[in-house]
């Protein structure tokens, strides 16, 4: 019997902690476990079949450790640690797991660790115990589904062997990087592992409070491994941790819970294991029971596709945005971020994510703007690209479990798009179009939703995972589309059992007053059965008919969103002084005043005119303030905020021509060093003199800073370190910028950085905060 | 030798204004900053898992080098913050990546809160830290406590430290290349305890 046979046919036992065990054999804390797989086989031979003996019937290697980051030797290290595993198996239905632990290393953008290096890193210790002989592999005590996501692709991408998979929670039910057990099941299940559950961290009694939650979203069988006997002390309490006999009583209510995959972590020996396998004896676990649930997931949050309309926003996407064209061909990605944070604010629940413009490079693009969102908003991402290429780019780089915009009937495109989602995981949005193009009626278009559901599961796909778009088209040009599509949602829904969105806006091109159709044509899609909506979530028609449909239909308990939703309208009235004049505002950083204001003023006043004689003024007072300890940081930050207010106004009204910067300034913070914080004040300062700031992040190497000094010309630079030890690197990076050109300029700044230390490492100005540095550069440009 | 964790609930952490805003230098708040330094203070709370790790050892001073059970470090400073102890613990503390993460977020969204708000978690790890440090002196030191990157106490001693203390498994602390500790909110220090 295979391990996934005896999956199906009841419980399986795991074996338990293999690091205090070692210990007490004598390692010493701090060295390498991995280790003793070469110089003690017999001990590690030994612990594996105390395991076996105690009725485990999977002993996972002594690998947690065993990748090339954190060792030398990896392929040795788990060719010895599945030997000694294997040596220990003594009858039937004995498997050894690989065991793969975290790299030990947090991944961008939090961390140093790229995506990819992490499957690379994760890649050698997979090629390593597939080739040594394992049965399966386990993927655990990952912290962060980021990484847990790396190593599952790593290891569909080197095995074919089956995946089980743990995660780390805490005591609120969470990973440490905040994703919820709903997401966490998404993405798993999502990338297609056999197995998924909990391990490490809290004890039996404590974590078995989540496995409720686990098996009520899981559709395959779930793990609870455990910790027992490490010593806590909780505000001010020593917290004693279980004894075998408190374990095993805890573990079988885990195994009445539903959870299937039994065994121990840290702490836990082979008497907790005996103790839990003759405790279960003959009992026969819950079945497993798939879930109808539709979800796309972040790293944080799962959405889920239920009684509530989805609102997925619309705004980033290029077609009919000139602004958003030209920050796509400025690279401008923050430009792109703010609209991320605004459609989030604005109550939308997904993002749509499409940067499709001819002239960019859209592979790069996409996955650069994918990680940039997903690092700053909490939502889950719809991908919206019709280029296979760049679509599996960015579903790699995704943090979760996407929705993908979109697949339809013709057969290129579900033979390019279906590989990916098996692949990576995800829902899909299906277009009810094919070779023939749009079918005229409804059940034309519930004929191509049926083929693409059937295809779907051809290739492994479940159809709740298929969320169909029956298409809306223009009521200008066709009076009838509207009520062929409101049909085919009907249809489709009843005969299919399949979820429906739809991209609303189309419906009212070419009309005035866009919204007032729109927003109809969503209240009636809505009593169709509408899933979700791809719309603008700052169209104030769609949220009313969203809040007030949800009251209505009694989806919206108590009403509480809605009246949350309407009173908040309501105390949108200004918090504004009277007669206030813009440099006030932007003084006091009255945010709400400084548009109204600039608004009125822009009518009739040269926009230049309102930069000189309002805006720089303004800043220069405050500036000014600061530098004296007037004021401080945050005011000098909420000023500089809301002067961007008026510059977004003011920018719009400004010919293309004249929109000339100030200059060119590439900041960065250098290599080995992760402190942005600085540096972020600084770019938002600079950009509101004016200057046009190339941002290359942070942890950049100096190859990468000459680079881009090279390529764009530019010729002032300004470099933050924040930590002694970093600034060799800053020395490093201003001796390759002169070496290259000895025009450049260098400014620096940083926590840690003097005048003289400025001096000793021949930086051409030592800036001891952000107006020091717009000073710098006002010399510079204006000499 | 045992690893022991402690971790509190975040609400019961007490952080004043004030701490949040000596970070920033701010003496004098305006009304703005106040508030939304306070706004910033129960939003750290909120988010904060602080958890920590600690060993004790006992402490042997030769020369310039201090020597624990588990590892040397060479340094004057510390050899003087030790001196006349026989024993100290050793421990890493945090609040977790999400601080982090809410940090660069907030950077993005609106600035002048991203920086109130990352001063803010600073006071959170710090009022975490005079919480352990308190318990382990028994009430005796509340800030007294000496961390690698400290005078000559190199940043270097980060990486056998934090392997020794399993501060990975433990409390989910990693390092960079360079030896930072990520989360960044996160503090390993040494007391020396009192007899």
């Amino acid at each position: 019997m295979n391990i996934i046979e005896k999956l199906k046919s009841g419980f399986l036992f795991f074996d338990g902690g293999m690091g205090t065990l070692l210990q007490e054999k004598g390692l010493l804390p701090g060295q390498s476990p991995e280790e003793w797989n070469i110089t003690h086989p017999d001990v590690i031979t030994s612990i594996h079949r105390a395991y076996f003996e105690a009725g485990a019937n999977v002993v996972t290697t002594n690998t947690f450790g065993a990748n090339p980051l954190k060792i030398s030797n990896t392929e040795e290290a788990v060719f010895k640690a599945v030997e000694n595993a294997r040596r220990a198996i003594f009858k039937e239905e004995q498997y050894v797991a690989l065991d793969i632990g975290p790299t030990g290393k947090l991944l961008k953008p939090l961390g140093d660790l790229d995506f990819e290096d992490a499957i690379n890193a994760f890649s050698e210790t997979v090629k390593a115990g597939d080739r040594a002989g394992c049965d399966l592999i386990i993927i655990e005590t990952m912290n962060d589904p980021y990484e847990l996501k790396a190593a599952v692709v790593a290891a569909k991408e080197n095995s074919t062997l089956p995946i089980f998979a743990t995660f780390v929670l805490d005591e609120n039910g969470k990973t440490m990087t905040g994703c919820d057990i709903p997401s966490m099941v998404a993405m798993l299940e999502g990338l297609g592992v056999s197995a998924l559950g909990v391990n490490c961290s809290l004890g039996a009694d404590k974590l078995k409070l989540f496995v409720p939650e686990i098996v009520a979203c899981a559709s395959i069988p779930v793990i609870v491994n455990p910790n027992a006997g490490i010593p806590c002390i909780h505000d001010g309490k020593t917290c004693f941790d279980s004894t075998p006999d408190d374990f095993c009583s805890h573990m079988l209510d885990v195994a009445e819970m539903g959870a299937r995959v039994l065994g121990g972590c840290c702490g836990t020996t082979p008497e907790h294991i005996r103790k839990v396998v003759h405790g279960i004896g003959n009992l026969q676990p819950k079945p497993v029971v798939e879930k109808n649930i539709t979800v796309a997931s972040s790293y944080s949050k799962a959405c889920i596709f239920d009684s509530k309309c989805v609102l997925i926003g619309e705004r980033i996407n290029p077609t009919g945005k000139s602004k958003f064209k030209t920050a796509l061909r400025e690279n401008n990605m923050d430009y792109i971020i703010s609209e991320a944070i605004g459609q989030e604010e604005h109550g939308a629940h997904m993002l749509d994510v499409n940067v499709g413009l001819p002239e960019i490079d859209e592979v790069d693009f996409l996955t650069r703007a994918v990680k940039e969102i997903q690092a700053v908003s909490t939502l889950p991402l719809q991908i919206d690209t019709s280029d296979p290429v760049a679509l599996e780019s960015a579903m790699r780089v995704y943090n979760g479990k996407p929705l993908v915009n979109s697949v339809n009937g013709k057969e290129e495109s579900i033979n390019s798009v279906f590989p990916l989602v098996k692949k990576y995981g995800g829902a899909v949005i299906a277009l009810t179009l094919d070779e023939k193009g749009i079918p005229d009626s409804a059940e034309g278009r519930y004929q191509i939703a049926k083929r693409i559901v059937e295809r779907a599961e051809e290739y492994g796909i479940n159809r709740r995972d298929i969320i169909v778009d029956p298409l809306c088209l223009t009521v200008s040009s066709d009076k009838n589309a509207p009520k062929v599509t409101l049909d085919a949602i009907r249809l489709i829904k009843e005969r299919l059992g399949v979820k429906a969105s739809l991209g609303i806006s189309n419906v009212s091109f070419g009309l005035p007053n866009r919204d007032y159709i729109t927003s109809t044509f969503f209240a009636l899609a809505l009593r169709e059965g509408l899933d979700a909506v791809i719309m603008n979530p700052y169209s104030q028609e769609m949220q009313k008919i969203y809040y007030a449909y949800n009251a209505l239909m009694g989806i919206d308990e108590g009403c509480g969103e809605y009246i949350a939703y309407a009173s908040d309208k309501r105390s949108e009235t200004l918090d504004s002084e009277t007669d206030i004049t813009l440099e006030r505002a932007i003084i006091k950083g009255l945010k709400k005043d400084a548009k109204e204001i600039t608004k009125k003023l822009i009518i009739d006043t040269p926009p230049l005119e309102i930069v000189n004689n309002y805006i720089i003024p303004a800043l220069d007072t405050v500036g000014e303030s600061y530098e004296k300890g007037l004021s401080f940081l945050p005011q000098l930050l909420m000023s500089a905020e809301t002067a961007n207010i008026a510059f977004d106004i003011i920018k719009e009204a400004i010919p293309k021509d004249e929109n000339a910067s100030k200059g060119d300034i590439i900041i960065a913070t250098v290599k080995g060093d992760i402190h942005d914080i600085g540096k972020n004040i600084v770019k938002v300062i600079l950009q509101n003199y004016g200057y046009s700031v190339h941002d290359l992040g942070k942890d950049v190497s100096p190859e990468a800073i000459v680079e881009y000094a090279k390529k764009t010309g530019i010729k002032l630079i300004g470099l933050s370190a924040l930590m002694t030890t970093t600034v060799p690197s800053m020395e490093e990076t201003i001796k390759q910028l002169k070496n290259y050109d000895s025009n450049i300029r260098v400014m620096v700044g940083g926590a840690v950085l003097t005048t003289e230390y400025a001096e000793m490492i021949h930086a051409d100005k030592y800036a001891k905060d952000a107006m020091e540095t717009v000073r710098y550069a006002n010399d510079f440009y204006n000499s | 030798m045992t690893h022991t964790m402690y971790t509190v609930s975040p609400q019961t952490l007490s952080v004043e204004i004030k701490d949040a805003l000596r970070y920033l230098s701010i003496k004098s708040p305006d009304e703005g900053t106040l508030a939304l330094a306070i706004e910033c203070i129960e939003e750290a709370k909120e988010i904060a898992v602080p958890k920590a790790v600690y060993v004790k050892s006992r402490v042997k001073i030769e020369g310039r080098r201090v020597i624990f059970d588990f590892m040397e470090m060479e340094s004057e400073n510390l050899v003087k913050f030790l001196d006349g102890y026989s024993e100290a613990y050793i421990f890493v503390a945090t609040i977790g990546i999400r601080a982090d993460m809410l940090v660069n977020r907030y950077l993005k969204s609106q600035p002048s809160k991203g920086v109130l708000f990352n001063a803010s978690c600073v006071a959170v790890i710090e009022s975490f830290c005079d919480r352990l440090n308190l318990f382990l002196t028994d009430g005796r030191y509340r800030e007294r406590r000496y961390s690698p990157g400290y005078g000559d106490l190199s940043i270097e001693y980060q990486k056998e430290l934090l392997k020794y203390l399993d501060a990975e498994r433990k409390i989910g602390v990693t390092l960079t290349e360079g030896s930072l500790m990520v989360p960044t909110k996160t503090v390993s220090a040494i007391i020396g305890i009192p007899e």
